[in-house]
């Protein structure tokens, strides 16, 4: 059972009226949202040694700040079914001041904004440190190390951290990034799941990073099964990470879709998924000219309500 | 490990005699063959299928490993193999002399399973390879680009009855790590074809004509890491169609030079486990990586330089001496030449009447990754 459609609050969400932007939300046809945490800390500001001091307000000014989006969303009927946690939390050669902001402010003051929205789950990005250590299998040490420092959180406040296929950039291709094999990746969620004692550690599939690789939808989700958690659906050429709506992109002169959207439903039926089709399609509202952000988010919403029917054939 | 050239792309099979010159010339010793013209020429009407097996006949190259004609459907235009040719190319194939693999893209288990009981005994394995599977315009990974999917597989069967060819421009096309490839599936992988592409387009240009477009430093750490001891071929077609015709001799030649480069790059831990003992030549950064990498299973007895300012010094835990001090050596130690000045080196060395092995040690593409020293040391503040 489909348990709702949902988009990013990123471009959506005015933090000084919030309430407007869910009302729209909810208009053009959501009923869930992934509420965009990590807007509050660019990784392009991080990577160019910058950041936002957003992070340093203790965790009542937060709770404070996230108020009035609290009740907006609350107000309009649309229920935070996940969010984002700021990423990158380590970035290999950057000041040890941003490194211990990340992982020691950032990380848990993420987790306590996820349970004061009552939101079940905070999508996080895997260390990108492969090239670095020279193995993937050395490169996910270092990431559990990271879990174990919000996992113990998670367990107390019943959030579920959710791990997401990620990819990595080299001379102008896309290559695999964190958690891009499946049967790695399912092994490790059960394994930490076990240890913990609960469902702490679930998974994003999202379908724009997937697309990137050539990944087989339907194979990867049928390996993931119900460790999949929520979902990042977008499209993209195949070539760069885009973000856009699905169906957007061809490839040949019959202009069939280049996406295997049809492997996408077919895999997510076969999981009986029973998660909120969410798309993270913040782009598609900055492409399309301000006056025409309704009917993007209506097309948005229109598109999760076809994927919802096909999905329950 | 043995290095062939794949033969078609180079040779036309209707006039052999060019290509094979060029490939003798160019220093090659055996080939790989595919019969993937086997289709194409059935469908346009041309007997095809007769001349790579006459070039085999004909020609003085051992043949190691043959391509079977390629089951990838992309529509009914245009030609793609189905389960008896496969079969036919197998009893083509059979019939050669000196052939080991057969490789075959197709995911049919059934199909698979045939091939695996027809060449039973034969001398010849089939093997699997990692093909991406044709949609709307572009590539997504097949069954066999999963390294689970391939290794289970070949369990089934046994890793005598059935190996796995890892195709590094297909892997290259889903932007998959070669060293965790091989990692994976480690003594499953026979054979490896070596071609370069840039992540979008299936091409086979010779390694490092595109920048950085495929990862050859992973890929080099996981063959190492393997110990790889199988079939390397080099796949060049698209670099062959792309030169001029009067420069294809040298093309080849290029192909060659490089088969060697990553020779002696695959085979560093190999080179470096051969002696009891050596020195090193050099005091600087490739002699720092030397010693991250080997100095504690392989450590020199010093090593030296010709920089007579640092003589008598100590660098990397080694004394550093003249390197007159090579003349005490007995004649069993072996010298690494931890320079780039390769040759002006090994001359210098030569004049010194010096008959110990020399060998020629490289840190381009080493097994520890110099960041991640740095990182490790940030890890523990």
């Amino acid at each position: 059972m489909i348990r709702g459609i949902g988009t990013q609050t990123w471009r959506v969400i005015d933090d000084n009226d919030p309430a407007r932007g869910f009302a729209l939300l909810k208009e053009t046809g959501f009923d869930c949202c992934d509420f965009s945490l990590n807007r509050y800390l660019l990784n392009t500001d991080l990577y160019n040694k910058r950041r936002s001091r957003f992070f340093e307000k203790s965790a009542e000014e937060l709770s404070d700040y996230f108020g009035p989006h609290k009740e907006g969303a609350k107000a309009a009927g649309i229920r935070i079914h996940q969010m984002h946690m700021p990423y990158p939390i380590y970035i290999p050669g950057n000041t040890k001041e941003i490194n211990d902001h990340l992982w020691n402010e950032v990380a848990p003051k993420s987790m306590e904004i996820c349970a004061y929205l009552e939101c079940p789950y905070i999508v996080i990005h895997g260390l990108k440190l492969r090239r670095y250590l020279g193995s993937e299998e050395a490169e996910w040490e270092r990431t559990e190390e990271f879990l174990d420092t919000i996992l113990p959180v998670a367990k107390e406040k019943g959030i579920v951290v959710c791990m997401e296929n990620l990819y990595e950039g080299a001379a102008g291709h896309m290559t695999e990034g964190p958690c891009s094999d499946p049967y790695l990746t399912a092994e490790r969620i059960d394994r930490i799941n076990e240890r913990y004692g609960s469902e702490v550690l679930g998974f994003c599939f999202d379908t724009g990073h997937a697309n990137l690789l050539g990944i087989d939808f339907m194979r990867y989700l049928t390996v993931m099964g119900e460790r999949i958690k929520v979902l990042h659906i977008h499209d993209n050429d195949g070539r760069a990470d885009l973000h856009q709506l699905p169906y957007t992109f061809t490839r040949t002169r019959d202009n069939k879709p280049s996406t295997d959207w049809e492997g996408f439903i077919a895999g997510l039926r076969e999981i009986d998924f029973d998660g909120v089709l969410s798309f993270e399609t913040a782009p598609v509202l900055s492409a399309f000219p301000e006056e025409m952000k309704a009917d993007a988010l209506r097309l948005i919403a229109a598109t999760g309500r076809y994927f919802k029917q096909k999905i329950l054939l | 490990m043995n290095i062939s050239v794949m033969a078609n792309g180079i040779v036309d099979f209707f006039h052999p005699g060019r290509g094979e010159r060029y490939i003798r010339e160019a220093g090659f010793e055996t080939v790989a063959l595919s019969l993937g013209g086997m289709i194409a020429d059935r469908v346009q009407g041309r007997k095809g299928a007769a001349k790579p097996k006459a070039f085999v006949a004909k020609s003085s190259f051992p043949v190691r490993l043959v391509k079977a004609p390629s089951t990838y459907y992309i529509s009914d235009k245009y030609p793609y193999a189905g389960p008896e040719d496969v079969m036919k190319a197998a009893e083509i194939v059979k019939g050669m002399t000196g052939v080991r693999y057969f490789v075959t893209d197709s995911t049919d288990d059934e199909l698979i399973g045939r091939l695996v009981e027809y060449f039973a005994g034969s001398g010849i394995r089939p093997l699997i390879t990692n093909r991406t599977a044709y949609f709307s315009g572009r590539s997504l990974r097949g069954r066999f680009c999963e390294t689970h999917d391939a290794l289970e597989l070949i369990e089934r069967y046994g890793r005598d009855k059935l190996g796995f060819c890892l195709d590094i421009g297909e892997a290259n096309l889903c932007g998959q790590d070669p060293a965790e490839i091989l990692y994976a599936l480690r003594d499953a992988v026979d054979a490896v074809t070596v071609r370069e592409n840039d992540g979008m387009h299936g091409a086979s240009y010779i390694p490092f004509t595109l920048t950085g477009a495929v990862d050859w430093g992973s890929f080099f750490r996981g063959m190492r890491g393997i110990d790889f001891d199988g079939e390397l071929i080099f796949e060049i077609g698209t670099s062959m169609a792309a030169y001029p015709i009067p420069l294809s001799g040298d093309v080849v030649k290029q192909a060659f030079r490089m088969a060697e480069y990553f020779r002696w790059q695959i085979e560093m831990d190999r080179m470096v486990a051969k002696y009891p003992r050596r020195v090193l030549f050099g005091a600087g950064n490739m002699c720092r990586a030397y010693m991250r990498d080997y100095g504690r299973e392989y450590p020199p007895l010093f090593t030296v330089d010709n920089d007579s300012r640092v003589w008598g010094s100590t660098f990397e835990g080694l004394e550093v001496k003249q390197p007159e001090a090579l003349k005490e050596l007995e004649s069993d130690v072996a010298i690494f030449i931890c320079i780039t000045y390769y040759r002006e080196i090994r001359e210098q060395l030569l004049a010194m009447g010096l008959t110990n092995p020399i060998e020629e040690f490289n840190d381009e593409y080493p097994n520890t990754v110099h960041a991640g020293e740095r990182l490790e040391r940030e890890w523990s503040e």
